[in-house]
């Protein structure tokens, strides 16, 4: 799944490289668990479509789902795995390692 | 807003361009803060229930000390029931906040001691008012009771309306 670099270091990893997926991992990497309409809500996705990222993140172990109630009413509630904040993080390292090659790159140019 | 899309592009596809790579960068910066300011967010009936049960129990002791006898058992017994309401408040509001997140302590003391200093002068200074306008001590502890309640209802509310804001302009 991931674009490893080298064994455990930073990588780009196809299953949260796109924006919707990624959005999604990066709100729940800043909590212990949310429930499923905080999700929705806070990444501006719709119910169909978190369903089917949560589904897809459950399935690779990056993401786990908790079926509850409060009170009455059921909810359910998502959380980011080990596996799944590793992976962020190995992505976010990698993202920050394009972006710094790119400032690099850019001042070298300028001054030549 | 996000595309509405749920695979990458290519399935496989990791080229990330520099620029693509700073606009991943900040939305996901965007998203840890819409998290960690969604679940800052307090449910409405949060502050008026904190505001009765700090005022009551204090109506109730004043309206008590005049009677004596039974009304005393009773008042003392509304004072317990306010602060197992105020203790049940907080894991009520644990429970039932969508965004769950382990603030340390040193983090809880920020969020919380302002307000609270604030709170304290005030209740302090109502005090010091009452007693310079010659109220009696029943009085100026509910007037003291009161500004502490009213106050605990403007500070939930002033604190969702800046969450609220901050949620707009990360959103």
């Amino acid at each position: 799944m991931t674009a490893t670099s080298e064994a455990g270091g930073p990588a780009i990893d196809a299953a949260i490289n796109h924006p919707t997926r990624l959005a999604v991992v990066a709100f729940l990497s800043a909590c212990d668990e949310a429930e499923f309409a905080a999700v929705r809500g806070g990444c501006q996705v719709s119910d169909s479509m978190l369903s089917k990222i949560a589904s897809a993140l459950e399935a690779i172990g990056y993401l786990a789902v908790r079926k509850g109630y409060v009170g009455k009413r059921p909810r359910t509630w998502l959380s980011l795995t080990p596996a799944g904040r590793e992976a962020l993080a190995l992505h976010v390292a990698a993202l920050q390692g394009i972006a710094a090659t790119a400032r690099r790159s850019g001042a070298e140019t300028s001054r030549s | 807003m996000a595309p509405q899309e749920n695979t990458p592009t290519r399935p496989g596809d990791t080229a990330v361009s520099a620029d693509s790579a700073a606009e991943a960068l900040h939305g996901i910066d965007a998203a840890r803060e819409r998290a960690r300011l969604t679940a800052g967010l307090t449910p409405a009936w949060y502050g008026p229930v904190a505001a009765a049960a700090l005022i009551v129990p204090a109506l109730v002791d004043a309206w008590a000390q005049e009677r004596r006898g039974w009304a005393v058992f009773l008042s003392l017994l509304v004072a317990l029931a306010a602060l197992a309401v105020l203790v049940a408040l907080v894991d009520v509001v644990r429970r039932s906040s969508g965004v769950r997140v382990t603030r340390p302590w040193s983090a809880r003391l920020r969020r919380g001691g302002v307000p609270l200093l604030a709170l304290l002068v005030a209740g302090g200074a109502t005090y010091g008012l009452s007693q310079a306008f010659g109220a009696d001590q029943a009085t100026s502890k509910v007037a003291v009771f009161v500004v502490l309640g009213l106050g605990v209802w403007t500070v939930f509310i002033a604190r969702n309306a800046s969450i609220r804001q901050k949620l707009q302009v990360t959103g």
